[in-house]
C-alpha cells in the first residue's frame, strides 16, 4: 500500500459505507423481505466460504440489494503454521463475489502443527511474533489483493514473554505488514480494563491513519474480569472512546457486532445508529471531508 | 519431562511454536465436572506451575484462572458445536455420555480445520473404532443417527449443479448416459428408524417438519424427543436432499435405491434401469417400466440429477 494515501484512501470507505450491522441468522427473513435501509452488512467469512450451498446461495440474494464486507476468523495470522492456500483461495472467491474493497481478521493465533481450537487466543508481544505475523499478514494481502485490517483482540491474559506493549505490538505488525488496522473500540476498552491500562495511551501509540474500519459491542462485567460477549448495547464508556477516536482521526466504516441474545433487527440497527451522533460530532467541527 | 518454562520466551519462531503448543494443549484438556480447569496436565505437570510460567497474573485474577478463561471457552464452543450439529446422538445416547464422547473424539480427531463445520466429520469412523461410548445405544443406531446427522449438513451446504432435464435423458442414448446426483444429496441405508426419533424432537421445538422438511437445523439443535420413544429396528432407505433451499428426508424403496446408487457410482442409465427392473421382479408386467419412469420424472422435478463428475465435492 502507498503510505501517502492510506489515509485518505480509507477515509473514501467511510463516505461509501458509513455504518453497518452483522448479518446474523435471526434477521435474515426480515431483511430479505422488508429490505430495510442498511448501509453494509458484515458477515462471517468462513460461513460463506463453504461449497456452495444454501448459505452462498442466500448470500447472493443479499449482494442484489446490499455491500458486504467479510471479517475473518480462520487466517491466524499469528500461528507460527504457515497460511492455509485452500483456505485463502477460498477467501479469495469470496472476496471476488463481494467485490469488497477490503478484508479484516485478527491479531490473533489460535493453531498449532494443524490443530484449531476455534478461538482467538493473544499473542506474546514480541519482536519475533510480530515479524512472523505481519509476514503472514503481507502474504496474504498480496495473494488476496485487497488491503487488510487486522483487528485487535479482547484477550483475558497477558504471557510472561511479552517484552512490549499491546499497542506497541499492534503498531510493530502494521507498519511492518503495510496494512490496515480494524479497531475494535470495545475491545480495546475491554482490555485496558482487564489489563489494567490507560486506552488512550493506546490511541495516542497506534497510527491511526491506519484505521480502516472499526467495531463497536456490548461487554459483560463479571466479578473478576470483563468478557467480551456481544450480547447487550454497547457501553457509555466504549461510546465515549468511540467518539475520542474519531474526534483523533476521523471516522471510519462502522459496524456493530451483536452475535448473542440478539434483539430484533430494528434494535440492533438502531444501537448501530448511535455512532451517527459521534461522527457528525466531528463533521461539525472539521472542515468539509474532515481529517485525512 | 518436565517443560524448560525458559524455552518458552517467544524470541524466535521455534520458542514461539514451544509455547503455542503448550498453551493448545493445555486449553485443549477436558475440565473436570464443575466444568473448571483441572489440576495435572496429561503428561503430570501441576498446570497450576505451567500456567504462572506463561502468564502475568493480573490485579484480580491468578495465571491459573487466566488460562482457565481459554481452557471454558474452548470447551463450551466445542460442546455447543457438538450439540448442534449431532442433537440427535446426544439425546439418544445421553447428554453424559455424548460429552464423554466428544471429549474422547477431539482427543483423536483434533479440529483440523478453520471451518467449524468440519468438525465431526469422522465423528463415524470414530464410533465404529469405539463403541464403548455408546451404552446401551446399539452401534447401529448410532451410526445411523450421524450418518443422517452428517447428511442434514451436506444438504445444507453442498452446492447445486446445473440440472439435467428429462428432455436431455429421453434424448440420450441410455447405454451410454452418465447422470450424476447433486452433491447435496445422500443416499442412506438405515438399520433402525431414526428420522422418526429425530423428527420427534423437531415436532417439539416447534419447527416446521411438513413434508419431513427441516429448516436451518444447525442453528437450532432439536428439543429433546419424546421421553419413551421407542427406537424400532427397520432396514429402510433414505434420500436427504435439498429442495428450494430446505433440507428434506425422503423415504424410497430398495429398487430405487439401488438404481440411485448406481448412478451414483458412474453406472450408465442402462446399467440403473436393468437393476432396478430386476429388483422389482415382484410387480406386475410393464408396472415396473411405469414405475421408473414415474419416479425418474420425479426426481428431475426435484432437480435431483445433473451431469456425472468424478468426485462431486
Amino acid at each position: 500500500m502507498h503510505k501517502e494515501s492510506i489515509s485518505l484512501k480509507f477515509s473514501k470507505f467511510f463516505e461509501a459505507y458509513g455504518i453497518g450491522i452483522g448479518l446474523r441468522i435471526p434477521h435474515y427473513q426480515h431483511i430479505l423481505e422488508k429490505k430495510p435501509g442498511v448501509s453494509w452488512f458484515e458477515i462471517i467469512s468462513e460461513n460463506f466460504m463453504g461449497n456452495g450451498g444454501k448459505p452462498e446461495i442466500l448470500l447472493d440474494k443479499i449482494l442484489e440489494s446490499y455491500k458486504v464486507v467479510p471479517h475473518g476468523v480462520g487466517l491466524y495470522f499469528g500461528s507460527v503454521d504457515p497460511l492455509d492456500r485452500e483456505h485463502l483461495k477460498r477467501l479469495k472467491k469470496l472476496i471476488q463475489k463481494t467485490k469488497t474493497p477490503w478484508i479484516s481478521d485478527h491479531l490473533a493465533w489460535g493453531s498449532v502443527d494443524g490443530t484449531y481450537v476455534h478461538d482467538l487466543l493473544p499473542m506474546p508481544y514480541t519482536l519475533a511474533a510480530a515479524k512472523l505475523t505481519a509476514q503472514k499478514i503481507k502474504e496474504a494481502q498480496d495473494f488476496l489483493e485487497v488491503p487488510i485490517g487486522v483487528e485487535n483482540i479482547s484477550s483475558y491474559a497477558q504471557y510472561r514473554s511479552s517484552k512490549m506493549t499491546e499497542w506497541e505490538f499492534l503498531t510493530e505488525v502494521v507498519e511492518t505488514a503495510d496494512c490496515g488496522i480494524l479497531l475494535d473500540v470495545n475491545n480495546l476498552y475491554v482490555n485496558s480494563q482487564n489489563h489494567g491500562f490507560d486506552p488512550l495511551a493506546y490511541l495516542d501509540y497506534i497510527p491511526l491513519k491506519r484505521v480502516i474500519q472499526f467495531h463497536i459491542a456490548g461487554h459483560s462485567r463479571l466479578p473478576k474480569y470483563i468478557l467480551d460477549t456481544h450480547d447487550q448495547p454497547v457501553s457509555l464508556a466504549v461510546w465515549r472512546l468511540y467518539g475520542e477516536v474519531i474526534r483523533r482521526g476521523g471516522p471510519r466504516p462502522t459496524l456493530l457486532e451483536w452475535d448473542d441474545a440478539i434483539p430484533s433487527f430494528e434494535e440492533v440497527y438502531q444501537e448501530a445508529l448511535k455512532a451517527k451522533a459521534f461522527i457528525d460530532a466531528y463533521q461539525s467541527t472539521e472542515p468539509r471531508g474532515g481529517k485525512s | 519431562m518436565p517443560i524448560n518454562l525458559q524455552s518458552l520466551e517467544a524470541e524466535n519462531p521455534e520458542s514461539l511454536r514451544k509455547l503455542q503448543r503448550l498453551v493448545l494443549s493445555l486449553i485443549r484438556r477436558p475440565l473436570n465436572s464443575k466444568d473448571r480447569i483441572r489440576k495435572m496436565a496429561e503428561d503430570g505437570q501441576p498446570i497450576e506451575v505451567l500456567a504462572q510460567g506463561i502468564f502475568e497474573p493480573s490485579q484480580t485474577m491468578t495465571s491459573l484462572e487466566r488460562l482457565e478463561v481459554y481452557n471454558q471457552q474452548y470447551w463450551f464452543k466445542m460442546l455447543e458445536a457438538f450439540y448442534q450439529d449431532f442433537s440427535g446422538l446426544s439425546y439418544l445416547i445421553g447428554k453424559r455420555r455424548f460429552r464423554k464422547l466428544v471429549e474422547a473424539y477431539l482427543e483423536k480427531y483434533p479440529p483440523r480445520s478453520a471451518r467449524l463445520g468440519d468438525i465431526g466429520s469422522e465423528l463415524e469412523a470414530f464410533l465404529r473404532e469405539n463403541p464403548d461410548f455408546l451404552g446401551a445405544t446399539t452401534q447401529e443406531a448410532a451410526i445411523d443417527m450421524v450418518r443422517l446427522e452428517r447428511a442434514l449438513f451436506r444438504a445444507f451446504d453442498a452446492p447445486d449443479y446445473p440440472t439435467i432435464s428429462s428432455k436431455d435423458i429421453i434424448e440420450a442414448k441410455p447405454e451410454a448416459l452418465r447422470i450424476g446426483l447433486q452433491p447435496h444429496i445422500s443416499l442412506l441405508e438405515l438399520q433402525y428408524a431414526i428420522e422418526d426419533f429425530l423428527l420427534s424432537g423437531l415436532e417439539k421445538s416447534g419447527m416446521g417438519t411438513s413434508e419431513m422438511g427441516i429448516v436451518d437445523r444447525r442453528k437450532q439443535p432439536l428439543k429433546k424427543p419424546k421421553r419413551f420413544f421407542a427406537l424400532k429396528r427397520q432396514k429402510h432407505w433414505v434420500v436427504v436432499h435439498r429442495f428450494r433451499n430446505v433440507p428434506y428426508i425422503k423415504l424410497v424403496e430398495s429398487p430405487v435405491f439401488r438404481f440411485l446408487s448406481l448412478l451414483e457410482k458412474g453406472h450408465t442409465l442402462y446399467e440403473a434401469c436393468e437393476a432396478f427392473l430386476t429388483g422389482n421382479d415382484k410387480r406386475e408386467e410393464n408396472f415396473s417400466e411405469l414405475q421408473l419412469l414415474q419416479w425418474t420424472q420425479e426426481f428431475t422435478v426435484l432437480g435431483w440429477f445433473c451431469r456425472y463428475r468424478e468426485n462431486v465435492l
